[in-house]
């Protein structure tokens, strides 16, 4: 066990949302080298859940647990920056968080940040962004002259620069093209197979279904499932989320069994068959 | 989304109903009637309209808490200054000394106003943007401004930018705080270090916050060109602004309530 | 007689550094056609849309437009101009000078059509990225817009906002057999959706042809990087696992032709 959420109360003080950002009693706990997907609607509390993660919001009550160090509501700064550099965290728009002149000082940032010298930053970013797939005639251009694509995968590296356990992701096929979904898998395969932890907020489950070891599903603030993703999928679900398109063809033929990849699909179907 | 200012939440509310005119003519004048004001007296009449106010705007009182507690910090700041910088006026004025640290009584009462000042404004101005939606203030600064579109003042632009400013400003506001999340979850630390290093830590913050509001600017360009906006002169207005008999009523008890503020202050009763 | 909604003739157009993007780029869309513009990031399917829209200048060769356009972008939060949904709606017709009192009628109608009748006074705050991409939609309406372009307007959305939006064009493009449809897609089964797809790779045309044909042509999508429907994907699946005489065809795209083709082929 490696992060454990006690009773975690997180309250928003939203006043003009109809959808309360809190977290109710929330308890749970997460593995190393766990892949997570979690899902549910805008205001169910993913983001929040996200945010506790990476100490960028403390627990209005309650304690989370990070590898032996406790976090709650009057944890100071410097403790908070201890547990912090073992996150990485990529935001659903890198245009957010990109602001150096050249790719190679951007991904640097956060080794700079988190106690490496320049040499040790420079060389632990140009490790990643190789890792990455970014071509070194890249690396010295602006930030701001990256396609989309690229942009996103310099903020990859970004988070990813100080080699951390975890790494957080926020809606990250979002806008993507297939091609542009398979490069962002191939990387976080990479990335989950060297041991990191994954934990990715998504609506995208067709993409991430097969590939996740575990689905946690929040509404209105609660943990409503959390499970692997076949026996999530297998009951009937309600209306705010949907199942993996596989899982509603299969029903669609009357196959009472739960393929979330279209390869298992394809062996179902190839069953009955025979 | 910390930030209040800007945001309209849609009640049915009388002061929801009434002419964003008068809500304008109002709220300015309260900021002068607030510095008549120089009694318990006058500071009770005020804080009895205001909380008046905000019962009659259905607007939950988080939400003028809310909006207080952004500025909290710069209110604090002014009393600390008041209480530190008022200097005893004789020796019974003083409340607590500590060395060269003297507190005074004086000094304590007028920090006390200078809180009640703010807290007062802030919730006044609250009340106006909470029910009255951007567009409407516009509306209402547009047509308060006309006699000087006669001198040549664009006042028909200048209301569509308040517009837009009051709109634009919540939604720089919310992008603004996940930009700081992402930048300090890169290592970004706002509350360590020395003054020097603390400046340096605007610079990530500031410049993904100028791509983004320029990114967002040109999409609304856009979309406004695509809509047939040419310019703000030729263009009709969807509200249409009524002054009605409650309006008139409302500026009446408004219009007794500052003459007794100037009366009770020269009177000091 | 089909009739023409966008006239494009040797359409050339470079960016300011001088890059090249189309030359001598022609194109015509019919009036009431369900166009899908389809390509990779940089193919130049957002600038084509710009260029149709106005919002950029050709070097060289015209762009006729015989009909009212109207334009939904991927970003629900950056169209947002007014305060609240009908202030939303009003915007249009205040540019085009109408009469305040002639506009509660035309904001009560175009809410209707989208969806939209209970949020008139709702501030954008309160409002999920679909609806504010309805409301999107609906500004266009109001303005008679007869051709609506789409620039990956459901990217952004979760799949039950997807849908209905998806929902909201196919019902809107039912009810007015003159409405024009040209959607920028990255999502196969949308594409399907429409009867045309015209498929753009640095800024050339390299397809144009009806939608389906495109979507069962595996090889050519596999060759310019496009993505196949969720079936197409299936059925190759199956495909590699069946012997010759047992194949299903590559022309079965959608879920409907391959549920009957599985029932048949079982009995």
């Amino acid at each position: 066990m490696a992060i454990e959420f006690k009773q975690v109360n997180y309250l928003y003080k939203s006043f003009l949302h109809e959808n309360s950002f809190s977290l109710n009693n929330l308890s749970l706990s997460i593995n190393s080298g766990e892949f997570i997907l979690v899902a549910g609607q805008t205001g169910s509390g993913k983001t929040t859940f996200l945010r506790l993660l990476d100490t960028l919001i403390l627990p209005s009550n309650g304690e989370i647990n990070f590898d032996g160090q406790i976090i709650n509501n009057s944890s100071p700064e410097k403790i908070l920056m201890k547990v912090r550099r073992n996150f990485g965290f990529v935001f659903q728009f890198p245009q957010r968080q990109l602001f150096s002149p050249t790719v190679l000082d951007d991904v640097e940032f956060a080794a700079l940040n988190f106690g490496n010298n320049k040499a040790e930053a420079s060389k632990k970013a140009k490790e990643v962004l190789k890792q990455i797939g970014i071509e070194e005639d890249l690396w010295e251009h602006s930030v701001f002259n990256l396609s989309v694509g690229q942009m996103r995968k310099v903020a990859i590296a970004g988070a990813l620069v100080n080699q951390p356990k975890y790494l957080l992701l926020d809606e990250p096929t979002s806008g993507m093209d297939e091609y542009a979904k398979n490069d962002l898998l191939k990387i976080l395969n990479y990335f989950h197979e060297q041991g990191a932890t994954i934990i990715a907020v998504s609506h995208d489950i067709n993409t991430l279904a097969p590939l996740v070891d575990r689905a946690i599903i929040f509404r209105r603030g609660k943990i409503i499932s959390d499970n692997n993703p076949t026996k999530i999928f297998s009951k009937p679900m309600n209306a705010d989320i949907q199942p993996p398109s596989t899982v509603s063809f299969a029903r669609s033929i009357g196959l009472k069994s739960t393929p979330l990849s279209i390869d298992e699909l394809a062996d179902e179907i190839e069953a009955i068959n025979e | 989304m910390n930030n209040i200012f800007g945001r309209f939440l849609p009640t049915d509310s009388l002061l929801g109903k009434l002419d964003p005119r008068t809500k304008i003519v109002i709220d300015f004048f309260f900021v002068i009637i607030l510095l008549f004001a120089n009694s318990w007296l006058t500071y009770g009449i005020l804080i009895f309209f205001v909380a008046f106010a905000i019962y009659c705007s259905k607007i939950p009182i988080k939400v003028f808490w809310l909006g207080l507690r952004s500025i909290l910090s710069l209110v604090i700041l002014m009393m600390l200054i008041q209480l530190l910088l008022t200097a005893p006026s004789d020796q019974s004025d003083i409340l607590i000394s500590f060395g060269w640290l003297r507190i005074s009584s004086t000094g304590l009462i007028n920090s006390i106003i200078i809180a009640l000042r703010f807290f007062l404004m802030i919730f006044m101005t609250t009340v106006l943007t909470v029910t009255t939606p951007s567009t409407s203030i516009a509306d209402g600064i547009s047509s308060l401004l006309k006699p000087l579109s006669k001198i040549g003042l664009d006042t028909k632009t200048f209301a569509l930018l308040i517009s837009m400013t009051l709109r634009f400003v919540p939604i720089l506001s919310d992008e603004f705080s996940t930009i700081v999340d992402a930048q300090r979850s890169r290592g970004l630390s706002l509350k360590t270090g020395s003054i020097v290093k603390r400046t340096k830590t605007l610079i990530p913050m500031i410049i993904p916050l100028i791509s983004v509001a320029f990114k967002k600017a040109l999409t609304l360009a856009d979309t406004m060109e695509i809509r047939g906006f040419i310019d703000a002169k030729s263009r009709t207005s969807f509200h249409q602004l009524k002054f009605q008999k409650i309006d008139l009523i409302v500026l009446i008890i408004f219009t007794v309530i500052s003459f007794s503020i100037v009366y009770f202050s020269y009177a000091k009763l | 007689m089909m009739v023409s909604a966008i006239v494009i003739n040797n359409l050339s157009f470079s960016f300011d550094d001088g890059q090249e993007l189309f030359r001598q780029l022609s194109l015509q869309v019919n009036r009431g056609e369900w166009l899908s513009l389809v390509g990779r990031n940089g193919s130049g399917k957002s600038t084509l849309m710009r260029l149709i829209l106005g919002l950029e200048t050709p070097s060289s060769g015209t762009i006729k437009v015989a009909a009212r356009l109207g334009a939904v972008f991927q970003n629900p939060e950056d169209q947002f101009i007014g305060a609240t949904v009908e202030d939303e709606l009003a915007f249009g017709l205040e540019n085009q000078q109408i009469k305040p009192e002639l506009m509660p009628n035309k904001i009560k109608e175009t809410l209707q059509e989208i969806g939209m009748s209970d949020y008139a006074k709702s501030s954008p705050d309160q409002l999920s990225g679909g609806q504010k991409q309805r409301v999107a939609i609906g500004s266009a309406l109001i303005l008679n817009a007869d051709v609506l372009f789409f620039d990956e307007a459901t990217s952004m959305l979760d799949p039950l906002a997807r849908e209905s939006i998806i929902n909201l064009i196919g019902k809107l493009h039912k009810q007015n057999p003159n409405l024009t449809i040209i959607n920028i897609t990255h999502d196969p089964d949308e594409i399907l959706w429409g009867q045309r797809a015209v498929v753009l790779e640095k800024g050339k045309i390299i397809a144009d042809e009806p939608a389906k044909v495109l979507m069962s042509d595996i090889d050519f999508l596999h060759h310019h990087q496009l993505g196949e429907t969720f079936v197409s994907k299936l059925v190759s699946k199956i495909n590699q696992k069946r012997s010759l005489n047992r194949k299903i065809p590559s022309s079965i795209i959608s879920q409907k032709e391959l549920l009957s083709w599985l029932l048949n082929s079982n009995k």
